[in-house]
């Protein structure tokens, strides 16, 4: 039930957007835009998958591949979110059972959000990730509609 | 005379320095371990909170005033 809701959430986040560059964005237009970078974080993904890894919300991280079978031409998805609690981070899956992620993979993870970070809050956002400060005018990204 | 003696006899640990001299390592690697993983979940917590605010400011109109 959760899981379909989810699913339903994502395709309307990464699905197409309609935009206007004259009235403020919605949170669904800049999470879409955000995860234009989050799918480039860990490389290009292999021919014929799409990958995406977003932030849903300041407590919620979204990892989606979707392919289509070989074999059976039919299209597969997999999704893993991840919530974030105070004493570790539970990373649940379809028909799994939830794990708090330990060691490697929660590092991998942090470092995921951090180039996240980085990328969206220069490129989406147009502010240094760094100081905070806003980016000049002359170091603004032009690729972003925001 | 048992100043002059310790000095070829020094004091030997007890059983329980002994215990934790064995044991420091393991426990220097869970300190290692547990401040890593509070270190990646402060981490993740930080970005997720702080791009909730940027994508507020971005809403609201915020960066309209620059």
């Amino acid at each position: 039930m959760i899981a379909d809701m989810l699913k339903k959430l994502f395709e309307l986040i990464v699905g197409p957007q309609p935009m206007s560059l004259h009235s403020r964005p919605t949170e669904r237009q800049l999470i879409h835009e955000e995860s234009k970078y989050g799918r480039n974080i860990f490389g290009p993904a292999p021919a014929g998958r799409r990958r995406d890894f977003f932030c849903l919300d300041a407590k919620t991280w979204i990892w989606n591949e979707e392919w289509t079978d070989p074999f059976t031409g039919q299209k597969q998805s997999s999704m893993i979110r991840y919530e974030i609690h105070s004493h570790g981070v539970l990373k649940i899956r379809d028909n799994q059972e939830p794990v708090y992620i330990e060691g490697q993979e929660l590092t991998n993870l942090a470092n995921a959000t951090r180039l996240y970070f980085e990328q969206v809050v220069y490129n989406v956002y147009h502010y240094d990730p760094n100081t905070g400060h806003p980016l000049p005018k002359h170091l603004t990204p032009e690729r972003s509609p925001y | 005379m048992s100043d002059f003696l310790s000095q070829f006899f020094p004091p030997q640990p007890t059983d329980q320095q002994s215990i934790i001299t064995i044991d420091t390592p393991l426990i220097e690697d869970d300190d290692a371990n547990r401040r890593q993983k509070a270190e990646d979940i402060a981490l993740i917590t930080a970005y997720g909170e702080n791009l909730s605010l940027y994508r507020k400011l971005k809403i609201n109109g915020e960066g309209e005033r620059r």
